[in-house]
């Protein structure tokens, strides 16, 4: 029905009022609710897996998304667009690194396909055209390789430049 | 999870202490990307390009150790490529078929132009009598290379041999036999007449192989060639690049473009005038590509080709040819 709306609960105990359809974009959250039978007005679904700050910002991008078309199924020849990232998103995403993970990590659990693709996709785009010093930079990774490693590994992969 | 508060306030304080080293690879213990588990890891690469891939695999041992596993490049097959074809190239091709034995019964292949001496027209009779649609139902002909035979075998056309095929995960070297560009020059290959007047190689800045072959004028049109290298089992899609010259092309009768594989199924493609002079119509004088059709081939494989028009005693004029691409298909 219409208007239905469910309860949310985030690992720090805030509790948030969702529209159920809303909600639904989320396939965890959907499959608990028609499974489960979990339909009662006075439910509230806990999720212990999110915090209260990251769950807004899903109910929030799920707001947004709520009309969109179901995402296209998975197994046909697709190209990977990376302009395809809509300027609501792109502002959506202009979150610290720490922020952008913690979305990464919920839309997967909470399996919300096109959250995860463009989160994703905007990961891809700060590795993109980078060097390997610049993408240790860019994320804080060490350099865990001994030089010999690093001049192996680069030879290693010389054949698969093109010609 | 530890929560965003605790983040906060460990980033505030270690961007006082910076360059504080931890013990799981990060340089200041904010480094959230390994913290993500490996199949999301993967989805990220979806996005990048084998570039791309080469160089995040630089980064650290935990990245080069995910992507330097068979079943990461058999995944990204998957992502991109239909998936009859990614099963076929990820499991179905390296099983050994049970044949049936079976005799056959020869056949001639249906050439409007034939030159019975030539290596092409040998491997025709052999495709049209062993790969015709009914002898391969009979003998339940299937696609099949060893992965050994695939490795021997393998060479790529824009890629360079690898020399330790050994160390290299054997999904990887598939997935860049499929991504591969399979591509042969008209300028590499047997052009009768090419000398100064009747048909010229020619460079050509938006030829993408550099050179091409411009038909000026000729009564015998006969070009003839084969791939480079080895083409692996698969069934594949044939197109030709070419274009008019200021939107006229004089192609009397038919033109036949052939493509014979020595252990697969042929294409013969007939082109008449009346569809040369739309080609010139829609493109004018720009390059463009005409999709002839598909080639099966059931095991490793030399592939020629030819573009054959010499049964009418008319003057051809108005075509350049650039290149022959093969794309793998479902």
């Amino acid at each position: 029905m219409a208007g239905n709306k469910i309860k949310l609960q985030s690992n720090d105990g805030d509790t948030f009022d969702v529209d159920v359809e809303i909600a639904k974009q989320s396939a965890t959250i959907k499959t608990m609710l028609e499974d489960l039978g979990m339909s009662e007005e006075d439910d509230v679904i806990p999720l212990p897996n999110v915090n209260s700050a990251i769950l807004k910002k899903v109910i929030q991008w799920a707001t947004h998304h709520k009309d969109d078309p179901p995402p296209p199924e998975d197994d046909e020849n697709r190209e990977k667009n990376l302009s395809d990232i809509s300027s609501w998103d792109q502002d959506f995403l202009k979150v610290d690194q720490g922020t952008l993970f913690e979305l990464i990590l919920a839309a997967n659990y909470l399996d919300i396909k096109g959250l995860l693709d463009v989160t994703c996709k905007t990961v891809a785009n700060m590795i993109k055209g980078r060097t390997p010093e610049e993408i240790r930079r860019q994320f804080n990774i060490k350099n865990d390789f001994t030089p010999q490693e690093e001049e192996q590994i680069k030879k290693e992969n010389e054949w698969c430049e093109e010609k | 999870m530890s929560s965003k508060y605790i983040h906060d306030k460990f980033r505030s304080w270690i961007s006082s202490v910076a360059g504080v080293t931890t013990n799981d690879g990060c340089l200041s213990g904010t480094c959230w990307i390994l913290d993500l588990p490996p199949e999301i890891i993967q989805i990220i690469t979806d996005y990048l390009n084998p570039h791309d891939l080469t160089a995040f695999s630089r980064v650290c041992r935990s990245f080069y150790d995910l992507i330097n596993q068979d079943s990461f490049w058999a995944h990204r097959i998957h992502r991109q490529f239909p998936h009859p074809v990614a099963q076929l190239y990820t499991s179905e091709l390296y099983h050994l078929p049970n044949m049936i034995q079976t005799t056959y019964e020869s056949r001639t292949p249906n050439f409007l132009h034939t030159r019975p001496e030539s290596e092409l027209d040998r491997f025709a009779l052999t495709s049209a009598t062993r790969y015709n649609d009914e002898a391969i139902e009979r003998s339940h002909t299937k696609m099949y290379v060893s992965k050994d035979e695939f490795l021997t075998n393998l060479h790529y056309f824009q890629f360079r041999t690898p020399t330790n095929l050994s160390t290299i995960p054997f999904m990887k070297l598939i997935y860049f036999y499929l991504i591969d560009r399979k591509r042969r020059a008209a300028v590499n290959m047997d052009v009768v007449h090419l000398n100064g007047s009747y048909l010229v190689n020619r460079s050509d800045r938006n030829s993408l192989t550099g050179h091409v072959i411009q038909l000026q004028s000729v009564c015998w049109l006969e070009i003839t060639g084969h791939f480079e290298q080895k083409i692996m089992p698969g069934k594949y899609e044939v197109s030709w690049r070419m274009k008019s010259q200021a939107g006229n092309i004089s192609l009397h009768g038919e033109t036949e473009f052939l493509v014979v594989p020595s252990h697969g199924k042929m294409l013969i493609k007939s082109v008449a005038d009346t569809d040369f002079r739309d080609y010139a119509i829609q493109h004018n004088d720009q390059w463009f590509t005409v999709n002839m059709g598909a080639i099966v081939i059931y095991e490793p494989s030399e592939v020629f080709m030819a573009i054959r028009n010499w049964n009418s005693g008319y003057w051809k004029s108005g075509i350049s040819w650039d290149c022959i691409e093969l794309k793998i298909i479902p």
